[in-house]
């Protein structure tokens, strides 16, 4: 009988262990979908308040205003009172500066990753990439700073040589050259995993084919680590076109634009949104949050791209 | 011609991978030289604001005699164990300061004319103004623009003080770091039970299906959102939503809080998770074989084994709120507090130095001192990631 309650007793006890297991699974779950259901709520939340300014009237002084959405995308003045806003040109900029950034960023970064994982002696390579990390870890308002401080001074010269008269070194150039200094840890970084990567059977081979070292490290190591690289670059990518504060504080919010003179004042799709902020509602706050749905739609359409692009590249080898 | 093709091209990644160490090198150099003259305890103690006070001492003062201390270019007042210094302010104006308090001074045991209770001035204070009266009880008023000469001369003359001026010097941090440490531990008080609960999941209990898979898409691109959209999104959302639940106006350190709570969600999912994939699942069978059940198998094997990947997220996530501005410019907003409250709004450091350049007149040597600190947090974090990565890494081998 002592037995039998026993063995009841058991039962009931797993029974009780199976549902709490159930249980604590379900408040788990419960709580990835709500980590997974963030992305949601960004995208539904900036689409309801960025497409306000095409579809509800603004009172501005007095009269009722809403925004065209065609001159938005395809202006090329930010801002006309009372409604007139214009983002194309803002677009242009962006797309202008970031890949100028990858063209200064990508080759440093590619050779400077070669260095540490197949040229320097191991303990240089290692003090070289903890360098990297370190740069990678740094803020980006300290990049903004330094920026300001000394690129901006720097760019003022070289324009001053050119017989340029720049904003005091505010331009498109130093833009530039700050996006690319925050770019090339990201970059450095990932081509630094996928050189290491690469088997020591391929280099092997290339060296008793007869390749130098350094044809070696050229034509076979860096081809073989492309996928690697590329992946690198599409973080650059992701990192050049959402980053805000360094760039505003460098940019200088130029009203008109496109701009290709590297000497003259830009103005990127985050320095729109961040720079000028005065009230926390009404026409010229909200549009703001347009400009943030361009800004993921952009960022959207370059990654997928540009991952078909790496997939393309992963096949040709 | 192939050797000369190879010297060069070596000699071109040689010159390409320095490039690297000379940025950093120059940012270093460049932030030190220009921030580290004005790094001071000071400034990490006091208010962001000046404050004016008016105090008095209204004593008999005539026997007091100070060892002069013989600073440069400082004026000293034998009588009231004081020394003045001229000095311009951030803002260029020159102004006088207290640059030495004897530790006896009367003016520590001064009347606050407002309050009537004690006060005491202290030493980088700025004198506007001074009235006294000598044994005859004649007046005598010290301006601060008749220079520290004649202000430590007006002193010695005087015997009592009936209103003396004095500005706190301001331009201090204090707010600013106190904000940046409540936010650290608000965000990580909300993000790290979503975080790891949501990395349990994926890596324990998570069927590999289809909806595990999109589950996993969505989370991986939450990470891809460049920071000022969650700015946004904070301040849409979070703001109305902590106005409705703690009664704050505006943006607030708690809004804050949680917009970078969901920003940081992502980084703490990965590395925790990949955390836990490297306990070995016999651990697992082991805890199981045992009779433990799941629930326990989770909470008492799988989380303290995947405490050093816990350890890390922590760290990498201190980083990154430390070092975020774009996202919080707009959840917060860009006013410098001295006061500080969790229902009000208020700068991390970063924002501070986003705060005082983006105004007309950019206050570089400021900004320079609050990048030293941050460098320095930032410096401490990474090392600390890197020790713990090794004791990770050996405890792998094993």
């Amino acid at each position: 009988m002592d037995k039998y309650l026993n063995k009841e007793h058991n039962g009931q006890r797993l029974k009780r262990r199976t549902a709490e297991d159930k249980f604590i699974k379900n408040i788990f779950l419960a709580i990835a979908l709500i980590c997974a259901s963030v992305i949601v709520m960004i995208v539904v939340f900036i689409l309801i308040k960025g497409i306000s300014p095409f579809v509800v009237d603004y009172s501005i002084s007095g009269e009722l205003y809403k925004v065209n959405l065609v001159t938005f995308l395809s202006g090329t003045t930010w801002f006309t009172s009372p409604n007139i806003y214009g983002v194309g040109y803002i677009v242009i900029n962006t797309l202008y500066i970031t890949i100028m950034a990858l063209a200064i960023a990508v080759p440093i970064s590619v050779l400077t990753a070669l260095f540490i994982s197949k040229i320097a002696p191991k303990k240089i390579g290692a003090a070289f990439n903890y360098v990297i990390e370190l740069l990678a870890s740094i803020p980006s308002i300290i990049y903004g700073l330094f920026g300001m401080g000394v690129i901006t001074n720097q760019v003022k010269i070289v324009s001053a040589f050119f017989g340029y008269q720049s904003a005091g070194g505010i331009s498109t150039l130093a833009t530039i050259l700050v996006l690319a200094i925050m770019i090339i840890p990201t970059i450095t970084m990932l081509s630094v995993t996928s050189l290491n990567a690469v088997k020591q059977d391929i280099i092997n081979g290339s060296l008793a084919l007869g390749a130098s070292k350094t044809q070696t490290n050229f034509k076979v190591v860096i081809a073989s680590a492309k996928t690697g690289i590329f992946s690198g670059i599409i973080l650059g990518v992701g990192r050049a076109l959402g980053e805000a504060t360094a760039i505003s504080m460098v940019a200088g919010n130029a009203g008109t634009g496109p701009t290709f003179n590297i000497f003259d004042t830009t103005r990127t799709l985050t320095s729109t949104i961040l720079l000028g902020l005065k009230e926390t509602s009404g026409l010229d706050y909200d549009i703001r949050f347009s400009v943030g749905i361009v800004l993921i739609v952009i960022i959207l359409v370059t990654n997928i791209s540009l991952n078909a692009a790496k997939r393309r590249i992963g096949n040709l080898s | 011609m192939r050797k000369i093709k190879d010297i060069l091209m070596n000699l071109m990644t040689y010159l390409f991978s320095s490039f690297g160490v000379l940025i950093l090198g120059t940012i270093l150099v460049f932030v030190f030289s220009n921030g580290f003259s004005s790094l001071s305890w000071n400034l990490l103690t006091s208010d962001y604001y000046e404050t004016v006070y008016t105090l008095k001492y209204e004593t008999d003062n005539t026997l007091g005699v100070y060892d002069n201390p013989n600073l440069n270019d400082s004026y000293f007042s034998s009588r009231w164990g004081v020394a003045f210094q001229d000095t311009t302010n951030n803002e260029g104006d020159s102004v006088i300061i207290i640059s030495y308090l004897d530790p006896l001074s009367p003016l520590k045991r001064m009347t606050n004319g407002a309050t009537d209770g004690i006060a005491s001035v202290e030493t980088n204070q700025v004198v506007t103004k001074v009235i006294l009266n000598d044994e005859d009880s004649n007046l005598i008023i010290g301006l601060a623009k008749n220079g520290a000469e004649e202000m430590a001369q007006d002193f010695d003359k005087g015997i009592v003080i009936t209103n003396l001026v004095v500005t706190t010097s301001g331009g201090g941090i204090r707010g600013s770091l106190l904000t940046t440490l409540y936010m650290i531990v608000l965000t990580l008080l909300i993000a790290l039970p979503f975080g790891i609960g949501g990395a349990i999941y994926l890596s324990e209990y998570a069927p590999d299906t289809r909806s595990t898979r999109i589950l996993r898409n969505m989370i991986d691109m939450t990470s891809g959102i460049p920071s000022i959209i969650f700015g946004l999104v904070g301040a849409i959302v979070f703001i109305p939503f902590m106005n409705n639940v703690i009664g704050s106006t505006g943006g607030s350190i708690a809004s804050g809080a949680l917009t970078l709570a969901i920003m940081l969600l992502p980084i703490i999912i990965k590395t925790t998770e990949e955390s836990i994939k490297t306990i070995p699942s016999s651990y697992r069978s082991a805890s199981l074989a045992l009779g433990a059940s799941k629930t326990q198998t989770t909470f008492k094997v799988i989380l303290p084994n995947a405490l050093s990947g816990i350890l890390t997220s922590v760290l990498l996530s201190i980083g990154r709120i430390i070092g975020e501005s774009a996202a919080l410019i707009y959840a917060v907003g860009t006013a410098i507090k001295d006061n500080v409250a969790i229902d009000e709004n208020s700068t991390t450091l970063a924002v501070h130095i986003w705060s005082v350049m983006s105004g007309e007149n950019p206050n570089y040597e400021l900004s320079y001192s609050i990048s030293i600190v941050i460098l320095f947090m930032v410096l401490i974090l990474s090392i600390l990631v890197k020790l713990i990565t090794k004791r990770f890494n050996r405890y792998e081998v094993k």
